[in-house]
């Protein structure tokens, strides 16, 4: 059951990492070109999952969709863990004051909303995907800064820290050959729920308006385009839905996997 | 001449300032060995981390701790860093969580070589491989090449105990090192350990409960009690006269075997009843 998390999570990801890749080299057709003749068609042979309300190919449009999913989803969560991960680890290893002044901030911004700072920085600098991605990336760096910071402070309690310092170990090689090392499966873990939320958060700003520039296709511009065809081709909504529900739930699934497969070694640390 | 020299020393906990060690003086010269008995929550451990400096920031420590005419007390912790794993040295009670389990074993031995030396990768392994053979791993090869969950609880003890003496420490500070090891292995540890405390000429503190253990190992022995020390003297002596009646209670429980078979075990409380000491 457990492996079949995991397992099913990793066939999702590489499903939607091996739709981006494709659509670097090939698509059925080019997914910016608008057909006016063509507009709304049925899935057929010549076009699998139909045409939009443009005229352009679904599938062509969902396969370089891919691509603006991976790259988001790899940016936003890279901010998060760049400034997140060392914030939680100084945290969790300083102590005392330092402590109490990242973790307070963290709640402050944790309770900062996201999708108020979607707004403002689009407002700012122009609703891009860049913008979303930036976005999206600080919005999580509170929770990679918590799981890092709780994981830490279980290391730097555990004897074979006391027995590394004993050796004479500082703490920036306590930090990098100990903490680092005991805490990347919980690092690996949280990187794949963020995926799954960044994936989640760029479409719901796409939907918004507040991401993609007209030209760029991603799965919720897609799912944006569609909501003026919702009742005389609800088809056109169910496709961009469904890739979106894929990838989220594989990096979930993945996550939840990856966890599972690492806790009993977590376990054995304290 | 005395390699270590503690006057005074007093840790204490803590807003409410517990005081945990009170106010302990002794002396050790190089290659003596003195142990350190008591019951749990004596202050056995405390003492032990006072000495390495290796406290937590709540412990308030003051007296006077001279290592080889050098006072730790107060010195910075960037300092004693530098003294620990090379000229002294600490193993740990439970060989189980003392070693880091994403690492192999030879390179947790090897790094300590690494901080101090600066030595580079090649010497240093062949360096790992004759300590942990000199500790009694035969196929030390192997075992340097494992990850801990890999070991027994046996093996990986001379893992520390490597990890302790591979930079030829002037002391080491054994904390209930076999407390957690069978009777057999716990036998075979202790010999080891005196021969290679011989071998490199260290001096030691052996901390334990056990009254025999340390006379397998030590010289002479202070007996702590809430913090303080209640006698001190060479071990033989502490074993025939006992002064103090915990003493007295601890040398009666560490021969169970002059018990009359269908007796009742002694305890320490026969002879040291606390609830009136207090
Ligand atoms: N970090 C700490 N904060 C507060 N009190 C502490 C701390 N560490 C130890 N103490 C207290 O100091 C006292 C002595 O503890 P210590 O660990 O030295 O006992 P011990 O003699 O080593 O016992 P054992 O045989 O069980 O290992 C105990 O009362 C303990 O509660
Ligand atoms: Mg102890």
């Amino acid at each position: 059951m457990r492996r079949l998390s995991l397992w099913l999570g990793a066939a999702l990801v590489a499903l939607v990492v091996l739709m981006a890749l494709v659509s670097l080299v090939w698509t059925p057709y080019d997914p910016t070109l608008v057909v006016p003749g063509q507009r709304l068609q049925n899935p057929s042979a010549a076009h699998w999952l139909g045409t939009d309300a443009m005229g352009i190919d679904v599938f062509s449009r969902l396969l370089i969709g891919a691509q603006t999913t991976i790259v988001v989803g790899v940016v936003s969560v890279s901010i998060a863990a760049v400034l997140g991960v060392p914030l939680g680890m100084l945290s969790g290893q300083a102590g005392g004051w330092v402590d109490e002044v990242v973790m307070r901030v963290t709640d402050i911004a944790y309770a900062f909303p996201a999708l108020l700072l979607a707004i403002l920085l689009a407002a700012r600098f122009g609703a891009s995907p860049v913008t979303a991605m930036i976005a999206i990336g600080l919005a999580t760096i509170p929770s990679f800064a918590r799981v890092t910071r709780a994981g830490t402070t279980q290391v730097m309690s555990s004897e074979f820290v006391l027995a590394a310092r004993a050796s004479g170990t500082r703490w920036p090689g306590v930090s990098m050959r100990h903490v680092l090392p005991n805490i990347a499966p919980l690092i690996g873990v949280q990187a794949s729920v963020t995926f799954a939320l960044a994936i989640l958060a760029e479409a719901a700003l796409s939907y918004l308006g507040l991401s993609t520039a007209a030209i760029v296709p991603t799965w919720g511009k897609m799912l944006r385009d569609a909501q003026s065809v919702m009742f005389s081709a609800p088809l056109q909504a169910l496709w961009p839905g469904l890739a979106i529900a894929m990838a989220v739930l594989g990096f979930n699934l993945l996550g939840d996997g990856l966890r599972d497969l690492l806790d009993p070694r977590l376990r054995e640390v304290t | 001449m005395t390699l270590l020299a503690v006057r005074d020393l007093t840790v204490r906990f803590g807003r409410r300032r517990l005081v945990a060690v009170d106010s302990i003086s002794f002396d050790l010269g190089p290659r003596q060995r003195l142990g350190i008995i008591g019951e749990s929550g004596s202050g056995k451990t405390v003492t032990a981390l006072a000495l390495m400096g290796l406290l937590p920031e709540t412990a308030q420590v003051s007296g006077s701790i001279q290592l080889a005419g050098r006072e730790l007390v107060g010195l910075p912790d960037s300092a004693i860093a530098r003294l620990r794993g090379d000229l002294m040295s600490m193993v740990f009670q439970e060989p189980m969580t003392a070693l880091d389990p994403t690492m192999r074993v030879g390179r947790q031995v090897a790094e300590v070589l690494l901080l101090h030396a600066g030595r580079s990768g090649g010497p240093a392994r062949a360096q790992v491989i004759e300590m942990l053979h000199r500790v009694g791993l035969s196929d030390s090869e192997r075992v340097a090449d494992s990850y801990p969950h890999q070991l027994s609880g046996g093996q990986r003890q001379r893992c520390l105990l490597a990890m302790a003496l591979i930079n030829s420490p002037d002391l080491v500070i054994c904390d209930e090192p076999t407390t957690a090891l069978d009777v057999t292995v716990q036998a075979k540890v202790l010999r080891l350990l005196d021969e290679v405390l011989t071998a490199e000429s260290a001096a030691c503190v052996f901390i334990s409960h056990d009254l025999a253990v340390v006379s397998q190992v030590c010289s002479d022995v202070l007996v702590m009690l809430d913090g303080r020390i209640v006698e001190a003297g060479p071990v033989a002596r502490l074993f025939t006269a006992p002064e103090h009646p915990y003493t007295r209670g601890l040398v009666a429980t560490s021969r169970i075997d002059e018990v009359p078979p269908g007796a009742r075990l002694p305890t320490v409380e026969d002879f040291f009843p606390r609830e009136q000491a207090r």
